[in-house]
């Protein structure tokens, strides 16, 4: 015998009220969210049940600093939550910086999928399909995000020093570490 | 051959008392039930920012309230019983409800002013506004009923309500659901 879960029964309910309602709601938010984004959940929480973290080198800062343009400007995957807030628009920063450098600009604020990448630079599209691009998460930065690259706005490295100011030697050290495991 | 080891609620407590295994054992708890949580956790509070401030508090004090954990029921149960609590907490403070209104009013809006076909992310708007009506305690027991098809029996011991009541509480919510649904609709 098939079991009945609650969900098929209002399911059924739903659909009497709207013929159109799909078949099946999405269970679960978790397809919005990258996986990435449970990785550095995981690492932010033992960090704050303090667990130490493996020590990061120091770097002179014209060393960190060529480095990082050069992984920016990359094929890596851009995006990793992090935060708390500075380190969340540095990542923002390092996705749109990317981005621009590829020349495409106006992608929609959905999960990126053939259809809305039809008729982009091959590259690009590639780019977004292979690392799967977390849009709506970047979409809820007010400043840096979608609705900037949708008005055309470039994101500079300038922006990017300003996001780390107020960050100690240590924090930047953390993220450039961050920055290279992406 | 893979061997799959599945760990019981009393090996990972053993891990986490241990200095050499603690990691091992929170990262553990945390690979198992991050994602249901979150899933849970967004539906109640409907934005990926707040949903990750309050799955950080929720493991945090969870990790730190386990030398209390006496095994009177699951970890999963003590985890998500933690959670709710800082759900409500944050659901009724102020900053929060003045941004739940302005949420739903303009998800109401937006789905009021289109009388097109129903497409599938206007429905799943419309549910998600049907959902936010909902009393906070019903919204939960909803969640937790119809998304993680839970049985009345854990539910009962996460939010410290007898079974007739949750069951009473998930028919009204399903009801009201509907009810906005079809207000929505006319």
């Amino acid at each position: 015998m098939t079991q009945k879960y609650p969900a098929d029964h209002i399911q059924h309910e739903l659909k009497e009220i709207a013929p159109q309602w799909p078949d099946r709601l999405p269970k679960s938010y978790t397809n919005e969210v990258p996986s990435r984004y449970f990785e550095s959940l995981t690492e932010e929480i033992l960090a704050q049940m303090s667990i130490p973290k493996p020590k990061v080198e120091a770097l002179p800062s014209d060393v960190y600093f060529e480095q990082l343009s050069y992984k920016l400007l990359s094929d890596e995957p851009p995006v990793k939550i992090l935060s708390p807030s500075p380190w969340k628009i540095l990542a923002y920063a390092a996705s749109v910086l990317t981005i621009a450098s590829l020349g495409f600009y106006g992608l929609t604020q959905n999960e990126p999928d053939q259809d809305s990448l039809s008729g982009l630079d091959p590259a690009a599209a590639d780019y977004f399909l292979k690392y799967e691009v977390p849009v709506a998460s970047m979409s809820a930065d007010p400043v840096l995000g979608w609705e900037a690259l949708d008005q055309g706005v470039e994101v500079i490295p300038e922006d990017i020093a300003v996001a780390l100011e107020g960050l100690s030697d240590q924090e930047i050290q953390e993220l450039y570490s961050s920055l290279l495991d992406m | 051959m893979i061997q799959i080891v599945v760990y019981s609620d009393q090996d990972i407590l053993q891990m986490i008392q241990s200095a050499n295994s603690k990691e091992r054992g929170y990262r553990l708890l945390m690979e198992a039930h991050q994602r249901p949580l979150y899933g849970y956790l967004r539906r109640n509070l409907t934005s990926h920012e707040d949903t990750d401030d309050v799955i950080q508090l929720s493991f945090i004090k969870f990790f730190r309230s386990l030398d209390q954990f006496e095994g009177r029921c699951s970890l999963k149960t003590w985890l998500y019983k933690i959670a709710s609590n800082e759900c409500v907490s944050y659901l009724r403070s102020k900053t929060f409800k003045a941004y739940q209104t302005a949420e739903l009013t303009s998800a109401h809006e937006t789905s009021t002013t289109d009388h097109g076909q129903l497409q599938e992310e206007d429905i799943q708007k419309k549910f998600d506004a049907a959902l936010q009506s909902l009393p906070e305690k019903q919204k939960m027991v909803f969640s937790l009923r119809y998304f993680e098809e839970m049985p009345y029996s854990e539910m009962s011991q996460i939010l410290e309500t007898s079974e007739g009541a949750l069951k009473a509480s998930y028919h009204h919510a399903v009801k009201k659901i509907q009810q906005s649904l079809l207000q929505q609709e006319s």
